[in-house]
């Protein structure tokens, strides 16, 4: 039934995939949203799931994981909608990555408190393995899977700004960092990710 | 450093994502920092949206059921303090604002309500605030959980501070007000004390007396509106029940005599329902209560005359007030013992000439009758030569000047006349009517001394007006200031006094005995109410009210029926004709009990009362 709502909503309205651009939904919808309107909600999820899962996936390299933060943000979303708040400049889109940044920086440290024990082997399982890597022939799997390797704040950085292409003022307002910070630690990132790569011989 | 090259690889990749320029030409733009900056940038381009494939359908597929899915179990649960619409909420820091401004007002208004509440507290009729006063005390009084006569206590005290308070500023046109509402507060404690438990009932008692002390009080304090404030004297007296007496400010009021005259007129009716109502225990103590007042009175005028000195009259005074209070009787040794020494004081007195012998004489029997009423053994006092009970003049000192308050509630208060003076004061003898069966002399009489409410019959002043007895002129002089309202006092008090014993006449209730005392006719006559000529034949006939606007007693013909009402006691309600001579006969006043029941037929053993003593 729900499903059948959303899908009345859809249609024709899912994001361009590949483009960075937001696609912008009806500020009439996003307010029938919150008033938790199934079918204006169902709406939001469709615009916006695309880039969500996209960004998770940037950061979160098993698949399962992804799908399930991605799903996790858009209940999250709904049973805090109430509480979004449409400022000026600031879409509906930026909230739904700072909920998804939650959500793995939640991950990440539930993550950490089971592995205490095998950091360290953890840590030697990052370091990337020439001969599998290798197998990977796709030179964008490489650099995804270098940059699921950063550290979660570089990750970040490099898929909101690089991947996602968002101004950094919103960027500042999800990380609550400011921009000029923010543009360092940029650099730091692709530091880091050339580095990487270089171990793996590999040259973008 | 590392901020400049930051911000320099961050422009960089604007501009060549935008196509402004191309990678080479920023790189040859910058050789410093080319070398650091190429990989970097060239990394950074190859980053795109495209560097991941879409999400495939199938991945989309199932996040979209996960997320219904859990929509569909959703419930709000939402906190109390969330409206349950969620676009009710104030989310934004703006209504946030607006909401605190809200309560911050709404508060700052309470605060100022509560503060008039409170400053209402002190206002008076007249104030501004009197009007809230008067809106919130009903509200107060709900919320209370005292008793009805608790409350009514409270209220009544109130309404007396705000009629002090009036009197001590002088306003005269509120003070009519308060007085009033003070009125009805009083009238309603005593209603409250008479279906109150006992332990409620003592309260409202003690709480009656002290505000009848208090008012007496101010009186005293404001000589400007004592006019007013004796009036309220009055009514009090009038209104309440004996017990509530037992401290009256006798004194006190004494000096404004007419002032009770003109109240006492229209409380009367309410004083009369009043005593027609009361039972015979009530009676009983109201006796006692009575005997002790009449101490009172005999010690302020023994302290007049000198009998007792000033000490001596306030150990006296403190010895009966604490008595009546206890509700103690002659049976106490220490009463007794004061009676008798206020007796003998007062024989050593008369020994001394320091009176005349009137007015020795209506000490003596009233100190003689209140013996009697407490059940004090007359054989120590039989000793002296009292002359037996006369009728109860009561109290006002016929020669006094000073009318006491009692007295002139009854609207007896004769105008000040020399003691000695020939001029006959009209002593009314109410008491007779009452009750007092035969007093001491009279065995008829029962020994009650409560008087029922049979108003005395004093109609015989009046007839002594009209009388053409020269004596008799005077009198009218003073009577007709006397307005009839008469009856109340007895009815209020009824005084014990025995009827008065004729040579020994039968006191029962006889009906009016025109027989003017001579007393009122006779100049010579003091007050002193001995009953002197027993005007045999009541005529119950004439009535007298024509005549006689006499201050007597008689209350107001209103029963016309001349009968002398005996209460159930046959007492015979003798009125005082004043005048000297039996003559008057025709005089003789029924005595209008306050009873609408005239039942009394004259029939009974007539007693023609007297006054006068000769």
């Amino acid at each position: 039934m729900q499903q059948e709502r959303m899908l009345d909503v859809t249609p024709g309205e899912t994001p361009g995939e590949a483009s960075g651009a937001a696609p912008s939904v009806p500020e009439h919808v996003v307010r029938r949203a919150i008033a938790r309107d199934p079918a204006a909600f169902g709406v939001l999820y469709d615009a916006h799931v695309e880039r969500i899962h996209r960004h998770v996936r940037y950061r979160m390299p098993d698949p399962d994981v992804a799908e399930d933060i991605t799903s996790q943000v858009f209940l999250r979303a709904w049973q805090a909608i109430d509480r979004y708040k449409p400022v000026e400049g600031r879409p509906i889109l930026a909230w739904l990555f700072t909920i998804a940044n939650n959500l793995i920086v939640d991950h990440h440290r539930k993550a950490r408190h089971v592995m205490t024990g095998i950091e360290s082997e953890r840590h030697a399982a990052r370091t990337p393995d020439p001969e599998t890597e290798a197998v990977n022939s796709d030179l964008n799997d490489q650099i995804r899977a270098a940059i699921n390797r950063l550290k979660p704040e570089y990750q970040l950085i490099v898929s909101l700004r690089l991947i996602e292409d968002m101004e950094y003022d919103e960027i500042a307002r999800i990380t609550d960092k400011k921009p000029g910070a923010l543009r360092v630690t940029l650099f730091r990132a692709l530091s880091a990710l050339r580095e990487d790569l270089a171990r793996l011989g590999l040259r973008p | 450093m590392n901020q400049r090259i930051a911000d320099l690889l961050d422009a960089s990749i604007a501009d060549v994502r935008a196509g402004r320029v191309t990678a080479e030409q920023l790189l040859a733009a910058h050789p410093a920092e080319a070398e650091q900056l190429a990989p970097l940038l060239l990394l950074a381009l190859r980053l795109d949206a495209s560097t991941l494939p879409a999400t495939d359908p199938e991945a989309r597929a199932r996040i979209g059921r996960r997320v219904e899915a859990g929509i569909a179990a959703w419930s709000p649960r939402r906190p109390w303090w969330r409206p349950a619409l969620p676009h009710l909420a104030f989310p934004h820091t703006t209504h946030r604002l607006a909401i605190g401004a809200l309560a911050a007002i709404v508060l700052l208004f309470a605060i100022g309500a509560i503060g008039i509440a409170i400053a209402s507290y002190e206002a008076a009729p007249g104030d501004a605030l009197y009007a809230i006063k008067q809106r919130v005390e009903p509200v107060e009084m709900a919320l209370r959980t005292e008793s009805n006569v608790e409350k009514q206590i409270r209220l009544s005290n109130r309404r007396l501070d705000e009629v002090e308070q009036l009197a001590r500023r002088g306003d005269r046109r509120n003070l009519a007000t308060a007085v009033r509402r003070y009125q009805n507060a009083y009238g309603r404690l005593l209603a409250a004390q008479a279906s109150a438990s006992l332990d409620d009932a003592g309260d409202a008692e003690r709480a009656a007396r002290l505000q009848l002390h208090r008012v007496d009080e101010l009186r005293a304090r404001v000589p400007g509106l004592g006019d007013q404030i004796g009036q309220l004297v009055a009514w009090l007296i009038e209104q309440s029940p004996g017990t509530f007496l037992a401290n009256a400010p006798a004194q006190g009021a004494a000096e404004q005599a007419p002032v009770p005259a003109a109240t006492a007129g229209p409380a009367t009716g309410t004083a009369t329902a009043d005593q027609a109502g009361s039972q015979a225990g009530r009676q009983a103590r109201d006796a006692k209560q009575l005997a002790f007042l009449d101490l009172q009175a005999a010690i302020n005028d023994a302290e007049r005359i000198g009998a007792l000195t000033p000490a001596q009259a306030r150990e006296q005074r403190v010895l009966f007030q604490n008595a009546a209070q206890l509700g103690i009787g002659g049976n106490n040794i220490a009463v007794t013992a004061s009676i008798i020494k206020l007796a003998i004081a007062i024989d050593t007195c008369a020994a001394r000439a320091c009176a005349s012998d009137e007015e020795i004489e209506e000490l003596n029997e009233r100190v003689m009758r209140s013996a009697f009423a407490l059940g004090i053994p007359q054989a120590p006092l039989a000793a002296r030569a009292l002359p037996t009970a006369t009728p109860a003049p009561t109290f006002d000192a016929a020669g006094t000047a000073t009318p006491r308050l009692a007295t002139s509630a009854a609207g007896f208060a004769p105008p000040a006349a020399g003691s000695g003076a020939p001029t006959p004061t009209p002593v009314p003898t109410r008491s007779a009517a009452a009750t007092s069966p035969g007093g001491v002399g009279g065995g008829s009489g029962a020994a009650q001394p409560p008087p029922v409410a049979t108003p005395p019959p004093a109609a015989a002043a009046a007839p002594a007006a009209t009388e053409p007895m020269p004596a008799a002129t005077n009198v009218p002089a003073t009577a007709p200031t006397l307005p009839p309202r008469t009856v109340t006092p007895a009815a209020m008090r009824p005084q014990p006094t025995p009827a008065p014993a004729m040579g020994g006449a039968t006191m029962p209730a006889t009906p009016p005995p025109g027989s003017p005392p001579a007393a009122f006719g006779a100049p010579t006559i003091a007050p002193s109410a001995t009953p002197t000529t027993p005007a045999a034949t009541p005529t119950p006939s004439a009535p007298v009210p024509a005549i006689a606007p006499a201050p007597s007693v008689t209350a107001t013909p209103a029963p016309t029926t001349p009968a002398p009402v005996p209460l159930a006691t046959p007492t015979a309600t003798p009125t005082t004709s004043p005048s000297p001579t039996p003559s008057n006969t025709p005089t003789s006043t029924p005595t209008p009990t306050p009873t609408p029941t005239p039942t009394a037929t004259p029939t009974q053993t007539a007693v023609p009362v007297i006054d006068g003593e000769e």
